[in-house]
């Protein structure tokens, strides 16, 4: 008894094992891959696949067999993956099962569906509940704002569907809610109806919401559809959908066979009617579908109208000229034809136009195929021909030919080449397409020619980025105002992304040195210190400025340096010159026309190494300045300079103290200075200390006008109503109150002794590089005295010439009554002098004394006899050694 | 060791002082540079070694003028006029001398 017992024990344990190995082989054979295998309350699969023609189509993770009977599976994860051959087109005529087949009862929950590698749509991970029993079917769907129940009764072949949530789950960019319901049969053909409501429907960005309402019914493959909207739908950018009438399509599997819809899209640039419907089917033979319709384009921007009709599955486009947005036009003046299927080709002779460019093309054809691919349904196209292009745009003449393909699949074909010509500016762009074939897309352009009288020589290198585009400018040009050298050079790395240009920073444009004119230019070099944003509203980032300063024989300006920071249309700048302890700061905005305006300000100390090229030397002293500047076509100017503390040198002639304000206007090269209340100066020191001497000043910088001069001098004063330099006249310059002892001690020690004061006028006339005196006299204001102390040269004087000594007595002690003094002196240096002394010597018994005195000479033949003149001679002497 | 490297200095200034005169007259010769009525140099044919040149020149020139001004009590563009004459003078046939109306002329 027990061994029978044992071995029907043992036949059971052999037969479960041959089952459970004839499962293993049958799912093994069915393409189930299985791994982790375990136990816990049943069996458990840490992960397993189901594997189609080498592919994954659905991958299960955490799976539970919680019962064998109903069969009862807990799963976490399960993903479904689309496994159709990568671009096999789908069948029209696949055959559609009869129905669900015959299966045991089972109940399968899964935690996470994920369906986005079957369906391309954002749909949500869902968790899921399939039920089987008695071969009814039910499936519970829910995701966050998303629920879907479904029923299928085998036995009777009724199937039914309810679905809501809202339309963020499916569309991401959307809002409103959906409710989808449907019921129909399934035993055999399939049938049924179906009705989407979408309520409160919307962009998100919009406001505006309407419902839209539409129903299906099916039977096989024929299929009606119609839909409506109960308002007009607000669509992204101010575009909005209405529908005069209901959309109405009716088909056969992918075929239309009627059709019929009156839609309008309404945006800023006009409005888009689209009315279209099938001919009446008793006006064609049965199983052709054709009708006809009109696309019409109304509008500030849009314009033209397409009259368009299908037949036998192959839709026609009437000849047609389209006025399209941002100056777009397009053109045919052929009938398209264009074949209704998921694969073909038509020819395409095309006009397009922009601005005032036209792009013609030759050959032109586009073949396209619908296929799905990694679980989407991707249109594969391709545009073949060729392309001519002419044109005006922006002034310039524009020519360019290409012949290729672009596609899909990318470019191929011939380099694009393109010229540009406008009067003696000519640029020729040649771009290779080789690299463009497939992504990431980048190619190298080049660009050769003249713009603006600059030889220009470049090229932009693009490719593709995870961003959006980059690559590195190189551009070199001579600039024309360079007789030598002034090689301009840029290298800087972009990248395009929203719209937006940016320079990488450390992106550079320099320029050699060179030679303008006389002046030898130091290199000057730009330099981004950060990125460099370009976009519609201007340019954005800062720059450093680097420039080695200029030389030219008589002149030197020192290294320069600063900073340019850029923001939309706004400016500001800064530039240093540190050898000068000077500094600019300017800033500035673009105008409305095209112009610009801006204030400055500057600040610099007066140093000696700013006379390198003038006359004069600054010893000391303060500038600054603020003022308006402002460019429309040319440079206008306006500010005030306040000149304090400061002291120059013109070799022995020196000025202490200066100080003022001094108002300029410059005007497209024209400038005038005018001081504002006056210009003050301690002390001029020509040989004769000038004290205190104010005037005020006006000039062109060619001709300069000194007002109101007035100074303290030797004990009494000068003034001058005006003096002009250059002029062409005498002006007259009034001396009075002149102390003589202080005359006298302009010598030490002073070789005679003399009191009283004395005064006159001096005409002057200041020419460019030359001094006049004309008919200057000078006369006693008082009573003078002379007295010639004895010394040893007054006695050797009177020794050598008895006529002199007899003199020298009469005047040794003189009370002079009468002065009287002219002089005058040309051009070229000759001076003449005439005095006229009249009085008493008291210590001779008041004897009358009339003395006369002439003289003539010439002052700058004088001064070249001097000694100078041997050092002037040692100086060009040893400067050849 | 000292003397020796203050030998070596010494030689390579004068050397290098008799390589600028050398420069300088080469570039009078060259017509590079010419003498000027107001006492500097004037660059005829602009390359940048003349400008270079004449700059420094001009710049010894400059402190020598202002220094015989102070001395003398005249102002610096008054000796530097008299110097122009005498540069002019003595300018040797063939070099380039600047007239009063701004032409550059061979001497």
């Amino acid at each position: 008894m027990l061994r029978r017992w044992a071995y029907g024990l043992l036949l059971l344990l052999a037969t479960m094992l041959l089952l459970i190995l004839v499962a293993v082989g049958w799912a093994y054979g069915a393409g189930v891959r299985v791994s982790e295998p375990g136990w816990q309350q049943g069996l458990t699969l840490g992960q397993w696949r189901l594997i189609r023609d080498n592919c994954v189509a659905v991958r299960g993770t955490d799976l539970t067999l919680e019962d064998v009977w109903p069969l009862k599976i807990k799963q976490r994860l399960l993903a479904v993956y689309d496994c159709r051959a990568g671009n096999a087109p789908e069948s029209s005529s696949e055959s559609f099962p009869d129905g669900l087949p015959w299966t045991p009862p089972f109940d399968l929950q899964v935690a996470e569906l994920d369906l986005s590698g079957l369906i391309d749509s954002p749909l949500p991970v869902m968790a899921m509940q399939l039920h089987q029993q008695e071969q009814h079917w039910q499936l519970q769907a829910s995701a966050p704002q998303a629920a879907l129940q479904a029923q299928y009764q085998r036995a009777q072949g009724h199937w039914m569907i309810n679905s809501e949530g809202a339309l963020s789950t499916v569309l991401p960019d959307w809002q409103g809610q959906w409710q989808l319901h449907g019921e129909g049969s399934w035993q055999g053909e399939p049938d049924g109806k179906i009705r989407l409501d979408m309520l409160s429907a919307g962009p998100a960005t919009q406001s505006q919401r309407a419902d839209l309402t539409a129903q299906a019914h099916f039977q096989g493959a024929d299929w009606q559809l119609q839909a409506d909207l109960a308002q007009p739908l607000a669509l992204n950018n101010d575009w909005q959908l209405t529908a005069a009438e209901p959309l109405a399509v009716a088909g056969s599997g992918v075929a239309l066979v009627q059709a019929s819809a009156a839609l309008q899209l309404a945006g800023p640039p006009g409005k888009v009617t689209l009315q279209a419907h099938s001919d009446s089917e008793a006006t064609i033979p049965a199983g052709l579908e054709q009708g006809r319709g009109t696309l019409r384009l109304q509008g500030d921007s849009l314009g033209g109208q397409v009259d368009f009709h299908w037949q036998d599955r192959v839709l026609v486009l009437e000849p047609a000229s389209l006025s399209l947005p941002q100056n777009l036009t397009a053109q045919w003046q052929e009938p398209l034809q264009i074949p209704m299927a998921r694969s073909g080709r038509t020819d395409l002779p095309l006009r397009l136009g922009y601005d005032g460019l036209n792009i013609k093309t030759g050959s032109s054809q586009v073949r396209w195929q619908l296929a799905a691919a990694e679980g989407a349904s991707q249109v594969d196209w391709q545009w073949a021909g060729d392309l001519v292009l002419r044109g005006q745009w922006q002034g310039y003449q524009v020519q360019g030919e290409w012949q290729g393909a672009v596609g899909s699949h990318g470019l191929e074909g011939d380099p694009i080449r393109l010229t540009a010509r406008q009067g003696n500016d000519r640029l020729a762009f040649l771009m290779p397409v080789s690299t463009l074939q497939q992504a990431p897309y980048g190619a190298e352009a080049k660009v050769t020619g003249n713009m603006s009288g600059y030889p220009l020589d470049g090229t932009l290198a693009f490719a593709q980025s995870d961003v959006g585009w980059a690559g590195t400018l190189q551009a070199s040009t001579t600039l024309p105002q360079f007789e030598r050298g002034g090689q301009v050079t840029v290298k800087a790395p972009w990248s395009l992304a929203d719209g937006t240009v940016s320079m990488a920073a450390g992106s550079q444009a320099s320029i050699s040195e060179g030679l303008i004119g006389q002046a030898l230019i130091r290199p000057v070099s730009l330099r981004a210190t950060g990125p460099l944003q370009i976009n519609g509203q201007g340019i954005t980032g800062t720059v450093a400025i680097h420039g080695g300063g200029l030389l030219a024989a008589r002149w030197r300006l020192p290294p320069i340096s600063g900073t340019a920071t850029m923001k939309g249309e706004q400016v500001q700048g800064r530039l240093t010159v540190s050898e000068w302890q000077s500094e600019l700061r300017a800033n500035g905005a673009l105008g409305k026309n095209g112009g610009a305006s801006g204030t400055l300000t500057m600040r610099s100390a007066l140093v000696p190494a700013m006379g390198v090229g003038l006359d004069a030397t600054p010893r000391q002293g303060q500038l600054e300045g603020k003022g308006r500047w402002q460019w429309r076509q040319t440079l206008k100017a306006s500010g005030d300079i306040t000149l304090t503390g400061a002291d120059l040198d013109w070799g022995s002639v020196t000025a202490r103290g200066a100080a003022g304000v001094i108002h300029g206007e410059y005007n497209n090269g024209d400038v005038q200075l005018s001081s504002t209340g006056p210009v003050t100066v301690d002390t001029l020191d020509i040989g004769t200390p000038i004290t205190d001497l104010t005037l005020t000043v006006n000039s062109d910088l060619s001709q300069w006008q000194f007002t109101d001069v007035r100074a303290d001098l030797l004990g009494g004063y000068l003034r001058s109503p005006a003096l002009d330099w250059p002029s062409a006249r005498p002006q007259p310059v009034v001396i009075s109150r002149i102390d003589l002892a202080q005359v006298a001690a302009l010598q030490n020690p002073p070789p005679v002794s003399l009191s009283g004061r004395i005064g006159g006028y001096v005409p002057l006339q200041l020419g460019a590089d030359f001094l006049t005196i004309e008919e200057g006299r000078l006369a006693n204001e008082e009573p003078l005295s002379l007295i010639i102390p004895a010394s040893s040269s007054v006695q050797a004087m009177a020794d050598s010439n008895q006529a002199v000594k007899l003199a020298l007595d009469s005047l040794s002690s003189l009370l002079i009554s009468d002065f009287q003094a002219r002089m005058a002196m040309d051009k070229v240096g000759w001076l003449d002098a005439a005095i006229t002394i009249k009085g008493i010597n008291p210590q001779r018994k008041n004897l009358p004394v009339v003395f006369n005195y002439t003289h003539r000479e010439n002052v700058l033949a004088l001064m070249r006899s001097l000694r100078i003149g041997d050092e002037i001679t040692e100086q060009l002497r040893t400067e050849n050694r | 060791m000292k003397i020796v490297k203050t030998m070596i200095a010494t030689l390579t200034l004068l050397l290098s002082m008799a390589a600028f005169a050398l420069d300088l007259d080469a570039a009078k010769s060259q017509g590079l540079v010419g003498e000027q009525t107001d006492g500097y140099l004037g660059v005829v044919k602009a390359t940048p070694a003349a400008v270079e040149l004449a700059a420094e020149i001009n710049q010894k020139r400059r402190d020598a003028y202002e220094r015989i001004a102070k001395q003398n009590g005249i102002t610096l563009d008054q000796v530097a006029r008299l110097a122009g004459q005498k540069a002019i003078d003595k300018t040797a046939t063939g070099q380039y001398v600047k007239t009063p109306d701004g032409q550059w002329v061979e001497k």
